[in-house]
């Protein structure tokens, strides 16, 4: 005949296993050398394996490398230590399915005794429609950016298609005239033709001043600057301007300790984004196609420079290569580099290029330092 | 018709266009008056006594398709030629159906323009 404890404990046991039946997400106890001991139902469901080949199994075959191979030493440290590192904490953590994928899941645990012995109970939360949904908005975010940057030079190209044809008109009318008065030998011709070529010549030097205006417009316009990571803006304008679908090697070298700079981000992503889609283009169809970026600091500023394995610049393209409305480029603008130019001198920096000595060539541009007088501040 | 001397009107709110067409017509012995705007046009120009009218189409304030519109409103069959940096098609559509003799793209090749606006003289229903 049970005793009334008997009694409480087995409706305690029913409960329990009604409770771990019926949850959501997958609930897990583990000993204290991490054999399994409960597996759930939605555990099952989250990774693919059936109960009776967990239970009694190390719980480290549900964790990719490297989790795997350090849990018991997770556990070990805990033990002789009682440090707490996820223990009545929690946090975001990948998980291994019996087909070898992996999944991001938000894992709590916690610290119970069963037995007179120590277990710990896991939580396991599936979140990776959470974290596709933030990356899909991160994808967005990022593509609006680039397509409003592109809908400013289409803008940009507008106006000066606008701006520029008016001068353009009356220079050509002016020449027109000109012929006209030459092939006929008017009277006061030569008094005519004076006027002619010098109407046109003001027109022409109207045209410049256009050209000039907007470009001082771009390295102006909104310019916001704030001490930022130059790691993160590398690594956001790297996915924007290389998808990965490209099969490009890309080798990324950041000095230790490397100072925020000040800087106005959308701009040095346009920089980087010219810079990085130029000699994405320059390595197509080359044998080795290798993109390296270096960042350095020299002096107050902070170096960054991207190689590619291209052909290299020819020295007649060197030779005008941050002009404007040059390119070599079937439909380029020949804006990129000129406006690249002017962002980066408006920002106090330089841009310049040398020949990679591997072949290819090396663009390399230098933007301030946040703060000088500080130390680096490690971000 | 004035034959001889045909007086065509050129309006565009650029000094630098409209003067040098000014500079260029006259050379072939045009008359022309320029107007920097419409209403000026409107307000000071008489319309009888001109006989091709070269418009810019964007200005400040209207377009050239609408200043064509409001003169065909008013009963006006004058020769008009559009002038445009952009003559994408929708502006060609429109100008077809304002009764426009021509759209130039801006800047107009050697001597398209004096050669043109004889045309459209001749073309006048």
């Amino acid at each position: 005949m049970a005793s009334p404890r008997d009694r409480v404990g087995n409706e305690g046991t029913v409960r329990f296993e009604a409770l771990v039946t019926a949850a959501v997400d997958g609930i897990m106890v583990i000993d204290a050398g991490g054999a399994v001991q409960v597996y759930n139902p939605a555990c099952e469901r989250l990774f693919g394996y059936a109960a009776d080949e967990v239970i009694g199994h190390n719980v480290k075959m549900l964790m990719p490398a490297p989790y795997q191979e350090e849990h018991d030493g997770y556990l070990a440290h805990y033990h002789s230590t009682r440090e707490k590192k996820i223990i009545g904490i929690g946090r975001e953590v990948l998980g291994r399915r019996k087909d070898g994928s992996t999944f991001p899941m938000y894992l709590s645990v916690g610290e119970g005794v069963l037995n007179g012995r120590s277990i710990f109970v896991g939580i396991i939360h599936d979140i990776t429609t959470q974290q596709a949904a933030e990356r899909r908005m991160r994808e967005l975010q990022a593509e609006l950016l680039h397509v409003s940057r592109l809908s400013a030079m289409g803008q940009m190209a507008a106006m000066l298609a606008h701006e520029l044809n008016q001068p353009l008109t009356a220079i050509a009318n002016y020449m027109s005239a000109g012929q006209k008065i030459i092939e006929k030998g008017y009277e006061a011709g030569k008094e005519r033709l004076r006027e002619a070529l010098s109407r046109a010549g003001d027109q022409a030097l109207r045209a410049g001043l256009i050209i000039q205006r907007m470009r001082g417009f771009v390295s102006r316009n909104e310019s916001e600057k704030n001490a930022e990571d130059i790691k993160a803006i590398l690594h956001e304008s790297i996915a924007l301007a290389l998808p990965e679908a490209r099969n490009i090697h890309v080798d990324v070298h950041f000095q230790k300790k490397l100072p925020a700079v000040l800087v106005d981000k959308i701009q040095i992503q346009q920089v980087l984004l010219n810079l990085l889609r130029n000699a994405a283009e320059a390595i197509e169809g080359q044998p080795r196609q290798a993109l390296t970026i270096d960042t350095t600091t020299k002096a107050n500023m902070v170096q960054i420079s991207i190689a590619d394995t291209g052909p290299g610049l020819a020295p007649e393209v060197l030779a005008q290569l941050f002009q404007p409305f040059v390119t070599t480029k079937r439909n380029g603008m020949g804006m990129g580099l000129s406006v690249c130019r002017q962002i980066i001198e408006a920002h106090g920096g330089q841009l310049w290029t040398e020949a990679n000595p591997g072949g290819g060539a090396i663009f390399l541009f230098t933007v301030p330092q946040a703060s000088v007088d500080e130390d680096a501040a490690d971000v | 018709m004035k034959s001889a001397n045909p007086t065509v009107v050129i309006i565009d709110d650029d000094n630098g266009v409209r003067n040098s067409v000014r500079f260029l017509l006259e050379l072939d012995g045009f008359a022309v008056e320029d107007f920097g705007s419409a209403a000026s046009f409107f307000s000071k120009c008489d319309l009888e006594n001109i006989d091709c009218l070269i418009v810019d189409q964007s200005m400040p304030e209207t377009t050239g398709l609408t200043l064509t519109a409001q003169l065909r409103a008013i009963g006006s069959k004058l020769p008009v030629i559009l002038i445009t940096a952009l003559p994408d098609p929708e502006i060609i559509e429109q100008a077809r159906g304002v009764g426009i003799y021509k759209v130039l793209r801006k800047p107009f090749p050697d001597n398209v323009l004096p050669k043109l606006i004889l045309e459209a003289i001749a073309a006048k229903p």
